[in-house]
């Protein structure tokens, strides 16, 4: 047994971020132009075809309301997608200017943002959304609600300890010795210097979102039907997965490959990320 | 006639194929001290290694190594890392990181002993005792229960080679012993690699790149340039009469205490490791002429015992 | 040490505070009156007289300092109201619930570290093999699976088309085991990962290659020095993980009818039964802010170098 690893790093990041890269732009752009795509019309029901096997007309088949299943996973990914991005990209600017006030300011500021956050986080995650989204009823901005409740801790947290550590290099005393404000630092010197790291966290957080909120959705205490989401319809259907096991398999493969890619696309920005840090 | 307790011949090694090291040829007396001295990058890292045999990826690609009657290159990669993890030793620059630091050193101890198929428990207390006698620490039950980290890093190096007197071991290996330590403490590191030469008769080979550990420990010296053996002999004949022109170089750059500027050397190292042709000091060397970049690397004896790859060196083609 | 465990002490007892008053805000600011949610919930018609007798007797009409104190004071005694539903005492359905959620909980995390332990270990030592490239796989593929997709999965081919196991889980092992393969698959993903980069540093840390110097055997140091200074940070891992369990597992129990927490709290969600709820998040948070304080003293326990401090 050899047990001294080679510790070379990992090699081809950029390629792998590249195709990943790709791969969560053609998912995008798919989720886009999805109502161009959907062969049929993805909320008409039909009563003449419940739970149909998948045919040429409709490709993955129809759901227990003779919906066609391929159109709504199509809609679904435009639900999934949006609501995963706009989340994470909400809390991110939340999470990060409060945790920049935190830093920058200090004193009574610092310890009203931290310790709320300290204290939210001191829920479990999804007992907190569960919960929120849960008295609130479902819809879209609720189930993000619950979400981004807990999810601009971890910007918050990494933002200041950022400006922590920059307000200390010398860049930026110069530029406050040169009469720039507070808040000219912050955005035009800090900024642009701790973006990195955090988007590396932003980047990972997206694939997590996205299975909170199917999961909320999957709960009925998300996006609920009619409206196209993947949760919601593997739950819908799972009562008739003897009958009609594509009205289950079809979000399911879908989710499974879109939350592996955008996984797949945090790691690889994590990687580059490394890979640069280490140079 | 000294005795040799390790000869290496010819040795060439290096990672992927990459040579980083070529032609290097010297021997090591019973009790001897050998010094290695060069420039970061020189490969006077790797030649230690190469000698221990236990870094991955480390691959020896032409040459020799007799330690004692067993040419190590022939043997097994198994084998070979039993036979020189007995024999050798090995001190580090880094002198905390060789143990664990948060278990005691007598567990790791007692985990080395039982690997070499050594461990006593009744005749351990006593080991310890007397090898920790031999380095001059006393407290040994406290040391001995105590973790790495609770020590200071000369501590820790002690400790280090307290293992290897238990384990009789015939050669010490040590790659930069001295360099991670405060001013004060390394006079006093040298000090003790010298008493424990003399105490226990163990052989030592320690590269350095500071020249006045060399000259005050090494009984004989080698230097170093781009994976090849510049010069080598007696330590006080090399580094008072140095004939290679980089040895030279080396010890006008050395800083005096008198307020005299040291002569740099002009330029930097290659860190290409050893070429096929051509001296890789050519570049930065003060006497080079046109033939230096076309000639074969080959050690040449100038009298007693002292050598030199310098063609033009003193007694050399003029 | 005794220091530090009773500054972690006055600093939970803060925390306990917030997360009470958090609790309480959190039902407060709930749209909709009380008073007609407990009314609705018991299926009773709702008329002004009714709804102001209801709202005294509930003391709705006081301050919310009031409230909220009066609120807590019971909950210190243990008292955290009865169900809208049933009238039964939250804290003993609770009670009830968690004996369930811990069967749970300690069964997947038993079958998680039985697999990712070794794994781990082995994708650690076979760094860049194919082994290691196939388990990588596998661990994204199953971390990158939703808790609700892993268990309707399971469901539909091992009872509905293998016919292995009963759709319904009884409340016997074997009902157990369903719903604990659906928790371990991500959990031994996440695991195998998190195992295999603690492990690698400390391979890489130079302790390791002093011991391999020394001519120590493989096996001591893997076991001996590397799992045990990996230790660390594996037990930080897995009890932050069982905290978070114990606030049950709400897909996996609603879908196998496990009768834990989770599944209470959909329920109470779906009868709108707000004391239950209530009770809920208070009563996971305080146990998951537990555990943590667990894991941190006994992190301070394990290595030296913070015992000292």
């Amino acid at each position: 047994m050899d047990i001294l690893v080679d510790k070379s790093p990992r090699k081809g990041a950029k390629t792998r971020l590249t195709l990943f890269l790709i791969l969560a732009g053609i998912l995008v752009v798919l989720s886009v132009i999805a109502p161009k795509l959907a062969p049929n019309d993805p909320y008409e029901i039909s009563s003449a075809n419940i739970n149909a096997a998948p045919s040429a007309q409709y490709p993955m088949g129809t759901d227990r309301l003779g919906r066609c299943v391929f159109s709504r996973v199509l809609m679904g990914a435009r639900t999934s997608i949006f609501s995963a991005v706009a989340l994470v990209a909400i809390t991110f600017v939340i999470g990060s200017l409060l945790g920049m006030a935190s830093g920058w300011y200090g004193g009574i500021v610092d310890t009203l943002i931290m310790r709320f956050a300290d204290i939210l986080l001191a829920f479990p995650q999804m007992v907190l959304a569960i919960a929120v989204a849960g008295i609130l009823g479902g819809g879209m901005f609720n189930a993000m609600l619950a979400m981004g409740i807990t999810g601009w801790t971890i910007y918050a947290r990494l933002a200041r300890a950022q400006v922590l550590a920059l307000k200390r290099e010398a860049f930026v005393d110069a530029a406050r010795l040169s009469g720039c404000s507070s808040l000219a630092i912050m955005f035009r010197t800090l900024l642009p210097n701790m973006l990195g790291p955090m988007i590396v966290n932003a980047s990972i957080q997206i694939g997590s979102m996205m299975v909170g909120i199917a999961g909320l959705s999957f709960l009925g205490i998300g996006i609920n039907e009619p409206q196209a989401e993947w949760g919601s319809m593997i739950n819908n259907s799972r009562a008739y997965i003897q009958l009609a096991p594509w009205a289950v398999l079809g979000p399911a493969i879908a989710t499974i490959i879109t939350v592996m890619i955008f996984n797949y696309l945090g790691d690889c920005v994590r990687d580059v990320m490394d890979v640069e840090a280490g140079e | 006639m000294r005795e040799n307790i390790l000869t290496v011949t010819g040795l060439q090694a290096g990672y992927g194929g990459k040579p980083m090291i070529d032609d290097v040829t010297f021997s090591l007396g019973r009790g001897e001290i050998f010094c290695i001295v060069g420039e970061s990058g020189c490969g006077k890292s790797t030649l230690l290694k190469a000698l221990l045999g236990t870094t991955p990826g480390l691959r020896i690609t032409s040459g020799s190594i007799r330690l004692e009657d067993t040419e190590l290159t022939q043997l097994p990669d198994a084998e070979r890392r039993e036979l020189c993890t007995e024999k050798m030793g090995m001190v580090f620059q880094n002198p905390g990181s060789s143990f664990n630091p948060i278990r005691s050193y007598k567990k790791q101890f007692i985990e080395t002993l039982k690997s070499h198929g050594r461990y006593d428990k009744d005749a351990f207390p006593q080991q310890v005792e007397e090898a920790f006698g031999k380095l001059g620490l006393n407290d040994v039950k406290r040391i001995i229960n105590s973790c790495p980290y609770e020590m200071s890093g000369g501590m820790n190096q002690r400790i280090a080679m307290a293992i290897m007197l238990i384990l009789g071991q015939d050669i010490l290996l040590a790659d930069e012993p001295t360099s991670a330590l405060d001013a004060t403490i390394q006079k006093q590191m040298a000090e003790e690699l010298r008493h424990l030469r003399d105490v226990s008769g163990i052989s030592m080979i320690i590269v350095t790149h500071n020249l006045a550990l060399a000259e005050y420990l090494g009984d004989r010296i080698a230097v170093i340039y781009s994976g090849h053996i510049a010069e080598l002999g007696d330590a006080s004949e090399v580094l008072s009469r140095p004939v290679h022109p980089y040895t030279k170089s080396l010890i006008e750059a050395i800083p005096t205490l008198d307020g005299r500027m040291p002569t740099g050397l002009p330029g930097s190292p290659p860190m290409t490791g050893p070429e096929e042709k051509g001296c890789e000091f050519c570049p930065r060397c003060p006497v080079a002429c046109g033939g230096c970049s076309e000639l074969e690397y080959s050690l040449r004896d100038i009298g007693d015992g002292h050598f030199v790859s310098c063609p033009y060196a003193k007694g050399g083609i003029r | 040490m005794a220091k530090y465990i009773g500054k972690r002490m006055i600093h939970l007892v803060g925390i306990m505070i917030a997360l009470s008053f958090l609790t309480f805000l959190l039902m407060y600011l709930a749209p909709g009156d009380p008073a007609v949610k407990k009314l609705n919930a018991q299926g009773i018609a709702v008329s002004p007289e009714v709804l102001e007798a209801v709202r005294k007797e509930m003391g709705l009409d006081r301050p919310f300092f009031v409230q909220y104190g009066d609120w807590a004071l019971k909950v210190l005694r243990g008292d955290l109201g009865e169900s809208y539903k049933d009238g039964l005492s939250v804290a003993d359905k609770l009670a009830k619930a968690l004996g369930y959620t811990a069967q749970l909980a300690l069964g997947s995390m038993l079958i998680s570290l039985l697999i990712s332990l070794p794994l781990g270990m082995l994708t650690a030592l076979k760094k860049d093999s194919w082994l290691d490239y196939v388990i990588r796989f596998f661990t994204f593929f199953g971390n990158s699976m939703p808790n609700f997709l892993i268990s309707v999965l399971l469901m539909y081919f091992l009872c509905v088309k293998a016919r292995l196991l009963p759709v319904v889980a009884d409340r016997s092992l074997k009902g157990l085991l369903l719903p604990a393969v659906a928790l371990s698959v991500p959990m031994c993903s996440r695991f195998i990962r998190q195992f295999r980069a603690e492990i690698l540093e400390q391979l890489s840390r130079s302790y390791v290659s002093g011991a391999v110097t020394r001519g120590v055997r493989s096996r001591y140091i893997l076991f001996r020095n590397v799992l045990h200074n990996a230790s660390i940070s594996i037990l930080t891992i897995v009890s932050l993980t069982l905290g978070s369990l114990f606030g049950g597992s709400v897909v996996v129990e609603t879908i196998f009818r496990w009768p834990g927490l989770g599944k209470l709290a959909m329920d109470s969600i779906t009868y709108r039964d707000y004391p239950v709820i209530q009770g809920f998040v208070l009563f996971t948070a305080v146990v998951y802010v537990m555990v943590n304080l667990f894991t941190d003293i006994a992190y301070h326990w394990i290595d030296p170098r913070v015992r000292e401090d």
